[in-house]
């Protein structure tokens, strides 16, 4: 599928005429980031792929439309979905009270918990707000994992990044000693010949959370239910899990712990 | 990280390994958007000239508000709020005009708004320059052969004009093909942007961005000297005293 | 709009001292990088002329957020072999590679103005040297450069000015400066207001640096 990018720029060029989306009932227009392996990301052929890509056109596939994908930046794909860039919002978002008040979200449909990876010189047992103090931890800005960083660990220094790949780049050079991502997310970047950096601690969730889900404008509710509707048929028959072996070897839809059971008093 | 050379060229190869043909495309993306803003920023610079030269004071003083802002915001700035708050006020009209239409603004055309917003309010400068360079003589020579203001400029003014604007805009040119790779922020698939999403998976940020730091130097050193073409063409029948350094 | 300043007030401020001292110490360590840059353009046609105008071309060829991630993550990369020569400390904060590459790319901004303002130097003044038999050190250091910095005022100003807008890209590899901390508290709030009251601490930045300008012109006017 090559065609994503191309379509992004034949896009570009409608635009022009300010076609980019008059709105079209057979058409659902997907937004998603772009940059968060395995869930959704960008391949060398210029394709987008990743678990969340296959399950929004599974969803698709079953609500018998089609998905017309776009890419846009993290720290503002809120509010590019509020403003009708979009029309559902599918990257791995955690459910959280705060967006809540935003968006609506779908039924989750997994639940991506967070983890510690650390450089491996540092030889780290626990994560800990008292065994990282005085560290460099980093993370992507706008997530569940900032928030889990300026709440928890107000001793260490709290480092912010537009994409979660930058992150990445800063624990490989050293400039991050921990990163607090997706334990999806940071092992398919670890399994790529990374081997700077270890897995520390135990996995966990924001208190609050209840999954990540597909994310909606308020008044959309119909699209929502329909979507909900889709996402439960492709549960029950196997659909969603032929996808999910794909990526994992193992149930990503069980609830982990919350970060207030481990790191709260 | 210990490639070699002949890996880094395979990552640069086209195909499905490789990130050159996503990189020529990203390359077409940043020329077509400096293609298509450009023409948009010249015609701007001139009206905003004209406003701000105007003989009703609120356009002159809307005119200084609008160079002042736009110079002095930065462009990421500029472009972040037309982005996200420019589709507020299309929806706004759209749902008057079809309703339950929505109209989108694309990256494209929310970075060409921004940085023809920019790039003519430094534009005007550039025409006010030049139509000084060119002398008030000329536009009362015309009006006492009888012809009309519009045909004055048409005519008499503007086939000098390029002359002294060719400089001002060749520099507002290279600025404004720099200025495209913000809009790689906002996710639009240009040079940068492509550059980003490779280092997402070759792990590799020197090569890439020093590759694409490589393009942007060809651009510009070949965008000067076209302007040096232009400047040429247009000073052609212009004697070397007239034509001559100041 | 006010809350939105005031709830954030501490991140506002801390930014603001980001912005200007980024923007200032680069300007002023762009300038003496610049200098000599500057006198090899204009007035070198050996190889030292052919090497300013490389660093000139390259500098200002290339966008400034591209130079940045060349600087951040490019040099990033390179991290074991700054280590060996002592100098990870720089490369391993985002603010120190911010500055340095905001001052390497002044630098080229710079070095045309000053090649500008030496070339505008009329030729009596070079006879006036001669006839005082200052040596040719003397005569740069004491009469051409004060002259050349005169006359480059005007346009320092405005790199000034075009530098302090520039640094809002810093944002995008991780300082926290105006632009770093407008993105972060927007993150929080999701509020587009937060982009308007970043814009109002650059109008008002740009304001102070163009009256400050002025008083300093007026100081040198004589001399240009």
């Amino acid at each position: 599928m090559i065609s994503f990018m191309k379509k992004s720029t034949v896009m570009a060029a409608a635009a022009l005429a300010l076609g980019a989306g008059l709105a079209q009932a057979e058409t659902i227009r997907v937004g998603t980031e772009g940059a968060y392996a395995p869930f959704n990301s960008v391949s060398e052929s210029g394709e987008l792929v990743g678990f969340d890509i296959d399950i929004g056109n599974a969803i698709c596939a079953e609500m018998q439309v089609t998905c017309e994908w776009s890419t846009h930046e993290w720290g503002g794909i809120i509010p590019a979905l509020n403003s009708g860039k979009f029309d559902v919002l599918l990257a791995s978002m955690a459910i959280t009270p705060e967006r809540m008040e935003k968006v609506a979200f779908s039924d989750p449909y997994y639940f991506n918990t967070m983890r510690f990876a650390a450089l491996k010189d540092l030889g780290l047992e626990d994560a800990t707000p008292e065994t990282l103090e005085g560290m460099v931890l980093g993370t992507q800005a706008g997530g569940v994992a900032s928030k889990v960083l300026n709440q928890y660990f107000p001793d260490s220094e709290i480092k912010l990044y537009p994409k979660l790949g930058e992150a990445f780049l800063d624990m490989e050079s050293g400039r991050l000693d921990l990163v607090l991502e997706s334990k999806f997310a940071l092992a398919d970047w670890m399994n790529d010949g990374v081997d700077c950096c270890e897995f520390v601690g135990q996995d966990f969730l924001l208190d609050g959370t209840i999954g990540a889900g597909m994310a909606f404008r308020k008044e959309d509710a119909d699209l929502r239910d329909r979507v909900n509707e889709a996402l439960a048929t492709i549960i029950e028959n196997g659909t969603y899990d032929e996808i999910r072996q794909k990526y994992f070897e193992f149930d990503i839809r069980g609830k982990p712990i919350a970060v207030s059971e481990l790191f709260g008093d | 990280m210990g490639h070699g050379t002949m890996e880094w060229l395979a990552l640069l190869s086209f195909g499905d390994k490789g990130w050159g043909d996503e990189l020529l495309r990203g390359l077409g993306v940043t020329l077509a958007l400096s293609l298509a803003t450009f023409p948009v920023a010249v015609v701007l610079s001139f009206l905003i000239h004209w406003a701000r030269v105007s003989r009703l004071g609120p356009i002159r003083v809307a005119a200084r508000a609008y160079t002042t802002v736009f110079k002095t915001l930065p462009e990421i700035l500029t472009l972040l709020i037309l982005y996200y708050q420019s589709q507020a006020l299309v929806d706004w009209v759209s749902a008057r005009l079809v309703p339950g239409g929505s109209l989108s603004v694309s990256p494209f055309i929310a970075g060409m708004i921004a940085l023809s917003l920019v790039i003519s309010a430094y534009g005007s400068e550039v025409v006010r320059a030049a139509l000084n360079a060119v002398g008030r003589g000329q536009t009362e020579a015309a009006k006492s052969l009888g012809l009309s203001r519009p045909r004055t400029f048409q005519k008499v003014i503007l086939p000098q004009l390029w002359r002294h604007a060719i400089p001002g805009f060749g520099n507002l040119w290279v600025i404004l093909l720099k200025d495209t790779s913000l809009v790689s922020i906002i996710a639009l698939s240009d040079l940068v942007h492509v550059a980003a999403l490779a280092i997402n998976t070759t792990r590799e940020p020197f090569l890439f961005y020093l590759l694409i730091g490589a393009i942007y130097i060809l651009l510009v050193v070949l965008s000067s000297h076209l302007q040096k073409a232009l400047e040429r063409r247009a000073s052609r029948g212009f004697t070397r005293l007239e034509t001559g350094d100041a | 709009m006010l809350d939105l300043w005031l709830n954030y007030r501490g991140l506002w401020l801390e930014g603001l001292v980001t912005t200007a001292s980024l923007t200032g110490l680069a300007i002023v360590f762009g300038f003496f990088l610049a200098l000599p840059i500057g006198v090899l353009r204009a007035k070198s046609t050996g190889l030292g002329g052919w090497l300013a105008l490389g660093y000139v071309n390259v500098f200002r060829g290339m966008p400034l957020l591209v130079q940045l991630f060349l600087v951040y993550y490019g040099l990033g990369q390179f991290n074991s072999e700054l280590r060996a020569i002592g100098l990870w400390w720089i490369f391993r904060d985002a603010w120190y590679c911010g500055l340095l590459a905001l001052t390497l790319n002044t630098a080229a901004y710079q070095a045309e103005i000053i090649r500008g303002s030496l070339q505008t130097i009329p030729a009596s003044v070079y006879e006036t040297n001669a006839a005082l038999n200052l040596t040719r050190w003397t005569a740069f250091r004491r009469v051409l450069l004060p002259i050349a910095f005169a006359k480059a005022l005007p346009a320092i100003g405005n790199e000034f000015i075009l530098l302090l807008k520039a640094t809002s890209l810093v944002a995008i590899i991780t300082v926290f400066d105006l632009m770093g901390q407008a993105r972060y508290i927007f993150s929080e709030t999701l509020d587009l207001r937060v982009y308007y009251i970043a814009a109002v601490h650059y109008l008002l930045l740009v304001l102070a640096i163009e009256w400050a300008l002025r008083r300093i012109e007026r100081r040198f006017a004589w001399m240009a």
